[in-house]
């Protein structure tokens, strides 16, 4: 080993130490970023000749360091569990949100809502029977009955409004996640040509990944990696992202919410997001778009339709109960209301004396009124199915509350345990930089005691006797 | 191998910050459900509580209306037995001036005189029988009509049978129609009293007869007003049960839906006192680096 070399092995420690020291600054200015991971510098020792040839020697010292890589702190199996935790807790979260719009659409337990509404429709019916004579009480009937059906309608088409809003938002996630997937696609291809020729692609990387787990979020995609350092996103079994290529989604079905069929029936759901390329389903199941799905296939259209079934039974109860009565008039009860939606129903009485409170023409004795007004103390009426209806919404939004709290703990520890792998804690990067700083100091400090050394060597050497 | 886990500053940040957001959620929580008064807001909150909530005040408004009805009723029957009360004052004076033209020795004068008197009790008597209750003649059964009896004491009504709801399934009734106290068309009450007269003026012997005939009215108004006593009682009865009923439920839907305010009260506190402990344990943790002690 010459002494030139030993020079050289400083320079190589100065290099090295200044870069470890440049990265230690990376992470710290990134210690906040967001998706950013902690990059470490991984050095090994230069040796010497490991097969000595003929005529050369070797004393045995290395020749100094070495930069190999900077690696990217980042457990890829953390970020694919991650991936699937994430698209599970943001279908919980949307369902969640659908749902407790769906209660505040209901307002129960509350005094303006359909409940109180039939409690007073009810008992308007014993007021006219106590006085079928009585014009005040008759007026009153009928303004109590067009509250009902307007109650009705009301939370009808607060049903369809909210169906209309979640509609356009599934379309705007369809086009969000196919916008992210050509993004990635395009971070991916950056990626390979760095890869290829050899140059730093972490900070690329850390944004491709922050995009990925985007995706998961949004449709729950999940990862996995590729070559040249790209991934892979999968969407239930078809490929979103293939390496350098992105596959777009589409949303088909219904746009209207009364073409929605029955959930309860079974078959094919309403609205489906599909491959724009080949119109196939695309089977979303987690995500924003798989809880947006879920609410629009099967959510809202079933409070919608056990709704529409209990405006037809109030319909069908009261008339034929109105049916056997007699009006003012002497003519037998027509119908109270028409329609067989909620969103439909409406009152079909068009002046006070058109209800029929008697059991027989010119009689006074309100006893066809009594009967309408004992419909709602049925234990199979109108009532006890609406708040069979009440307690069922009441425990989906319940368990969904629930579904979300836990997958939210999930989330947390993974991302817990993420950021323990990937991120920056500032005290380590403190050591590190008083490390790197140190062995900055002592290189340079080996690079002058060898100067020293060369110029005792030089300048001094063979000077006896001068 | 052990495997290791590294706390960074951030990992403390975000926990920090978790933690203070749940601290300061339930803080929310119990805040709103101290100034709204309600523990149960929507159906999620407690579906059963929820549901017990919409069925005690369906309970409790039917329970109101039951209450009313039977208060309706009530008044009906009251003004019924106030009536037949003063008809049987009447069909008494009746009977005496019927027993006077009997005896004999009485002046045509003073027999015309009772007969005077027979014929205003007979309008009395008609106009009791057309007693109104809010517009509604009471002794005409179920009949839209003005009057139960018209000026010549003939029935106008039907028999019909005026009920009102008290409870689930249960209704009482709350009229007697006239020929049910009065006694059937043609020999009712007001012919009855209109014979007397006739007889006091010109056929005194006819008397004795007519006798019989007003203990016979006599005895079916009493029926009747026992009656109408038991049912007044009956319907008073619902209209307090269902009074009751009403003011139980209210308690048991203060039970349910309302807040247990000392208990809230309570939890805010040491919600306060965790959210404090919290934001002084995080100002600690946060703040320290290395940098503080590396010279």
């Amino acid at each position: 080993m010459s002494e030139f070399s030993s020079l050289n092995a400083a320079l190589t420690g100065l290099y090295a130490q200044k870069r470890a020291l440049d990265v230690a600054g990376q992470n710290i200015t990134n210690a906040n970023t967001d998706g950013y991971s902690r990059q470490r510098v991984e050095m090994s020792a230069l040796q010497g000749p490991t097969v000595p040839s003929i005529y050369s020697t070797w004393a045995g010292t290395g020749a100094g360091v070495s930069v190999d890589s900077i690696s990217r702190l980042r457990d890829s199996f953390l970020e694919q569990r991650a991936a699937i935790e994430h698209g599970q807790l943001s279908a919980y979260q949307t369902r969640t949100g659908v749902l407790h719009q769906v209660e505040d659409v209901f307002g129960e337990p509350g005094d303006q809502s359909i409940q109180a509404q039939l409690s007073a429709f009810w008992n308007g019916w014993d007021d006219v029977a106590n006085h079928p004579d009585d014009l005040a009480a008759r007026q009153q009937l009928l303004e109590k009955s067009r509250t009902v059906a307007g109650q009705f309608n009301q939370v009808g088409g607060g049903l369809e409004a909210q169906w209309t809003s979640l509609r356009e938002q599934l379309g705007a996630t369809v086009e969000n996640v196919n916008a992210t997937a050509q993004q990635v696609a395009v971070l991916n291809a950056a990626i390979q040509r760095g890869t290829q020729s050899g140059s730093d692609v972490n900070d690329l990387a850390d944004q491709r990944d922050q995009l990925v787990q985007q995706l998961a979020q949004l449709s729950g995609a999940t990862v996995r990696g590729g070559s040249d350092g790209m991934v892979d996103v999968d969407l239930a079994g078809g490929a979103l992202v293939r390496g350098t290529h992105a596959n777009a989604l589409a949303v088909s079905g219904v746009t209207s919410f009364d073409a929605v069929p029955d959930p309860t029936l079974g078959g094919a759901p309403a609205v489906d997001v599909v491959w724009a390329e080949g119109g196939y389903s695309a089977s979303l199941a987690a995500g924003t778009a798989g809880g947006q799905l879920a609410a629009i296939n099967t959510d809202i259209p079933g409070y919608r339709y056990r709704l529409d079934t209990l405006a037809q039974q109030l319909a069908t109860t009261v008339n034929a109960a109105h049916a056997n009565g007699f009006d003012q008039n002497g003519n037998a009860g027509g119908p109270v209301f028409t329609g067989t939606t909620a969103r439909s129903l409406t009152m079909a009485l068009t002046s006070p004396d058109q209800i029929a409170a008697n059991s027989a023409p010119g009689s006074l004795d309100g006893a066809a009124a009594q009967t309408v007004g004992e419909l709602g103390s049925a234990s199979d009426g109108v009532d006890a199915h609406y708040r069979q209806l009440v307690v069922s919404l009441g425990v989906d939004a319940q368990t969904a509350d629930r579904q979300q709290s836990i997958e939210e703990a999930v989330v947390q520890h993974l991302d817990a345990s993420r950021e323990s792998i990937a991120g920056v804690n500032l005290d380590e990067e403190m050591t590190n930089m008083v490390a790197f700083q140190h062995a900055y100091e002592a290189s340079s400090r080996f690079l002058s005691a060898i100067d020293e050394a060369l110029d005792t060597l030089v300048n001094h050497t063979g000077m006896v006797g001068r | 191998m052990s495997i290791e886990f590294r706390t960074t500053q951030r990992s403390v940040a975000n926990t920090a910050l978790a933690g203070l957001q749940s601290s300061l959620d339930r803080f929310q929580q119990l805040q709103q459900k101290l100034s709204s008064g309600v523990a149960i807001s929507r159906p999620s909150d407690d579906p059963v509580g929820t549901v017990s909530i919409m069925q005690v005040r369906t309970d409790q408004s039917r329970a109101d209306q039951y209450s009313r009805n039977a208060s309706d009723g009530a008044d009906l029957l009251g003004t019924a037995d106030t009536a037949l009360t003063t008809m049987l004052d009447d069909i008494r004076r009746l009977r005496v001036l019927a027993a006077q033209g009997i005896n004999g020795g009485q002046s045509p004068d003073a027999l015309s005189a009772s007969a005077a008197e027979v014929e205003s009790i007979r309008a009395d008597l008609l106009a009791q029988a057309n007693t109104r209750y809010l517009g509604r003649p009471i002794f005409a059964g179920t009949a839209d009509v003005t009057d139960a009896y018209d000026a010549n004491g003939s029935y106008q009504g039907d028999l019909g049978v005026a009920k009102r709801t008290v409870g689930p399934g249960t209704s009482v009734d709350v009229n007697v129609p006239g020929p049910d106290v009065f006694g059937p068309a043609g020999g009712d009450l007001f012919a009855l009293a209109q014979q007397i007269a006739d007889d006091l003026r010109s056929n005194q012997a006819n008397l004795p007869g007519r006798l019989d005939q007003i203990d016979t009215s006599l005895q079916s108004v009493q029926n009747q007003l026992a009656t109408v006593g038991a049912r007044y009682n009956r319907v008073d009865t619902m209209r307090t049960l269902n009074d009751n009923r009403s003011a139980a439920l209210g308690n048991t839907l203060a039970d349910v839906q309302g807040v247990d305010i000392p208990h809230t009260i309570m939890d805010l506190q040491l919600q306060q006192t965790a959210y404090q402990a919290a934001l002084g344990a995080t100002a600690r943790v946060v703040q320290p680096t290395l940098m503080d002690f590396l010279r």
